[in-house]
């Protein structure tokens, strides 16, 4: 295969590559951190740290996104497999003289134990998903969103008699504390390299699954137009089953090294919200919310970029905090992403944007739009640079509304 | 085409619809039953504790109003007493409060004000005084600025949260004495708690100390942990890092240890999370303000009964000065636990302030049958 042909058939892959070095070119450059020789090696141990935790989860929610379905369940497994895994652990670990379980000290052997109770307990929540969309028939959307808010709950349920039935009763609590203070489990986040490791191989085994086997073709083609593959003998129930239980397992993982990093079970607040961080890599990564389309390196650069735009932000942003500017950030990435992916399609870029009545609002809401945004981001003549920005950018869009006037009527 | 479930399985909707409603009824028996059986009342009345955030600060304080419904007997009157984790913030504390005015269970409730200013809240615990149910605030009042809204409910119980960070701020003036830059970590900055304990904390410490960052984590334990890491490729001259909410100090001290940079910044916090004193037990926190939400839980189920009896004694043992200025507060105490070789003397704080080394702390923890505070 020619570069050429390369590059073009992985133009997304290739873009992303190109946007992730640019937007770490230019944090590397204006942050001192970065240029730091002690800190520069710690901030890309947890840069790459992150965004192996973010990748494969995201991997998950972009194999069913490929199938043609969505799991909005990530966050809430995420929660609900800590809290299996830290319960599991109130069980396995030794009792102190008091009869509580000794969290304090555990060994291997326990660790194995939970996470292995964990990972069954995700493959189990990724067969109910399969069986509540392929037999009782209900949209992937309410079967997943019913675990979103459900499981959540259930763990928040379980934590309370999980802790009194580990301690005979004498203890209370709303989560789960592991102090662990061996670094067993914790040492599953706080060995930088662990992380990315166990994303690298479930990058691989998705990778293969989706490319080198039947199953894989199948799950694209599924995805593409599931009535024409189930015509064509193609057994669609037994792949849904798959690909979310494929997203259910990596939730777990995800849910374990988030255990491990805080040492906490908390089901109210763990994960939460993460699922669209999940669906937001997929689709920047360049699978399409209509099945069929996706790779996992796209997912892999598509999680990475995602951290390496909000770990930019946080690092760069001036006279305005980053925890708020963080969603923002992350929706403008969004829209950007997929409108790039959608406008690059054949003819997309020839298109009238602002045609009609419609067009002309959203001329006036861009606008608006960037001198808010240029306004909150000055440190100084706040209201003057907004001003300026939204003339420019209302200027620049009434410019392309005159040019699709003309050339329609040319046409 | 519009897919709906199949409701063929179940022969017809109708059927599907009874079939659902007999589900939902027998998940709903079975809830009550398990209620039933560890609440034992009688008359099925309920006092709520109603918490702003969830947080394992709300366990202890669970365990002080399982205390008081001991002592006080309550099951013998019929009356039950639980603590509901609020976990959707102002509307979901909104929420709450309208359906309990209308629940003729409910005769009670302490509540730990979200927002306090915020009128549709308190307009909602004005309903429930409407309705004959007793109020309280516990661990976060209303604004007390205003008249109206401290009408709303009977007194307050908790800590003073302007003097719990005065008291923090001024261990972190005697450990660093040369001040230097700090950065503030909590859940949610616009909680009048965290707005409180962040002026005290700047009042206690003074003007050596300058604040260079104040980031919120939405109660996210893993962005808690990145905003620290964040503070840090922002600034290379931090000399302190303060957490505001219990999981902040353990999430600090979590990040200094990775970040080997122990030696050169200091880390106080506040409550007495589980892993919080851990860490302080391996040296990598100095101080930690812990309030005492035992007292909180106790004193609130406490007052509630006695409102509920209109029993002036049991309430003047709570607010003796209720009706004079300020006598609608009760403060519960402060204490401030600090490692074994801690510089930390007792004779910085308030006379009030109960001074504990991690030891102590640790031995009383014990003796009340808690994991933390």
């Amino acid at each position: 295969m020619s570069l050429a042909s390369l590059a073009r058939r992985h133009r997304n892959e290739f873009g992303l590559l190109f946007a992730i070095c640019l937007v770490l070119g230019t944090a590397m450059a204006s942050n001192e951190s970065w240029q730091n020789e002690r800190t520069q090696t710690l901030n890309a141990k947890i840069l790459v740290r992150s965004a192996s935790v973010l990748g494969i989860f995201a991997l998950g929610a972009g194999v069913v996104i490929i199938s043609g379905g969505i799991d909005l369940s990530a966050g809430s497994v995420i929660a609900f497999s800590a809290t299996v895994c830290g319960g599991s652990l109130l069980f396995l670990a030794d009792k102190t003289p008091s009869g509580q379980p000794d969290m304090i000290h555990l060994t291997g052997g326990m660790v194995a134990l939970a996470i292995c109770a964990s990972l069954a307990v995700g493959a189990l929540i990724g067969s109910f998903h399969a069986w509540l969309i392929t037999s009782i028939r209900l949209p992937p959307f309410v079967a997943t969103l019913a675990s979103l808010v459900g499981l959540r709950s259930l763990a928040r349920l379980l934590i309370p008699d999980l802790m009194a039935a580990s301690s005979g009763g004498t203890m209370n609590a709303s989560k789960i504390t592991v102090q662990d203070a061996g670094r067993v489990l914790r040492g599953l986040f706080d060995t930088w390299y662990v992380p990315p490791a166990i994303l690298l191989v479930l990058a691989f085994l998705i990778w293969v699954l989706l490319a080198k086997t039947v199953a894989g073709r199948h799950l694209y083609a599924m995805g593409g137009n599931e009535e024409a593959a189930r015509l064509s003998g193609i057994r669609t129930d037994r792949l849904k089953w798959l690909a979310y239980c494929v997203s259910s397992v990596t939730a777990s993982v995800a849910g374990i090294l988030l255990l491990a990093e805080t040492g906490t079970a908390d089901p109210s607040t763990q994960g939460l919200g993460y699922e669209l961080y999940a669906i937001a890599a997929a689709v920047i990564g360049g699978c399409a919310l209509t099945g069929g389309v996706g790779t996992v390196l796209g997912i892999l650069l598509g999680a990475l970029f995602l951290r390496v735009v909000t770990d930019s932000v946080a690092k760069l942003a001036r006279g305005v905090s980053p925890d708020e500017l963080e969603g923002l950030v992350v929706g403008l990435l969004v829209l950007m992403a997929v409108a790039f992916n959608e406008l690059r399609a054949a003819g997309g870029m020839r298109r009238p944007f602002f045609a009609g009545w419609l067009g002309i609002v959203n001329i006036g809401v861009l606008a608006l739009l960037a001198g808010i945004i240029t306004s909150i981001l000055s440190t100084d003549a706040k209201l003057w640079n907004g001003l300026v920005a939204a003339v420019v950018v209302g200027a620049v869009l009434v410019i392309k509304k005159v040019t699709e006037v003309r050339a329609l009527r040319r046409a | 085409m519009t897919r709906f479930p199949n409701l063929a399985l179940c022969g017809s909707p109708s059927r599907a619809i009874a079939v659902l409603a007999i589900l939902f009824g027998a998940i709903c028996l079975a809830g009550c039953s398990r209620g039933d059986s560890s609440r034992a009342s009688k008359k099925g009345q309920r006092i709520v504790i109603l918490t702003n955030v969830p947080d394992p600060f709300w366990d202890t304080c669970e365990a002080g109003a399982n205390a008081a419904q001991r002592d006080l007997k309550l099951a013998d009157d019929g009356i039950s007493v639980s603590v509901e984790q609020n976990t959707k913030g102002v509307q979901g504390q909104i929420q709450r409060l309208r359906e309990w005015a209308g629940d003729p269970s409910i005769v009670a409730v302490a509540v730990s004000v979200t927002e306090p200013d915020n009128t549709a809240l308190i307009d909602a615990i004005d309903a429930l005084g409407e309705q004959g149910i007793k109020v309280i605030t516990i661990d976060s009042d209303v604004d007390r600025d205003n008249p109206a809204f401290r009408e709303v409910r009977y007194g307050y119980i908790g800590t003073d949260n302007v003097t719990a960070g005065e008291e923090l701020g001024k261990a972190a003036k005697a450990l660093l004495p040369e001040g230097g830059k700090f950065a503030t970590f909590v859940g949610n900055k616009s909680q009048a708690n965290a707005i409180q304990r962040d002026q005290g904390f700047k009042q206690g410490a003074g003007d050596s100390f300058e604040q260079v960052d104040f980031l919120a984590d939405a109660v996210d334990p893993s962005k808690a942990r990145q905003n620290v890491h964040d503070v840090f490729s922002r600034h290379n001259d931090l000399a302190l890092l303060v957490g505001l909410w219990a999981y902040n100090p353990p999430a600090i001290a979590d990040v200094v240890a990775q970040r080997g940079v122990g030696n050169e910044v200091t880390v106080v916090g506040f409550d007495a999370a589980p892993l919080a004193l851990s860490a302080m037990g391996e040296g990598r926190i100095e101080a930690l303000l812990v309030q005492d939400p035992y007292q909180m839980g106790y004193l609130g189920v406490k007052t509630l009964k006695a409102l509920l009896d209109d029993d002036r004694t049991a309430l003047t043992e709570v607010f003796p000065k209720h009706g004079e200025t300020d006598g609608d507060i009760h403060l519960t105490n402060l204490k401030v636990v600090v490692p074994a070789d801690s510089p930390l003397e007792k004779s910085i704080f308030l006379e009030s302030t109960q001074f504990f080394s991690l030891d102590e702390f640790n031995a009383w923890l014990k003796e009340n049958n808690l994991t933390g505070s």
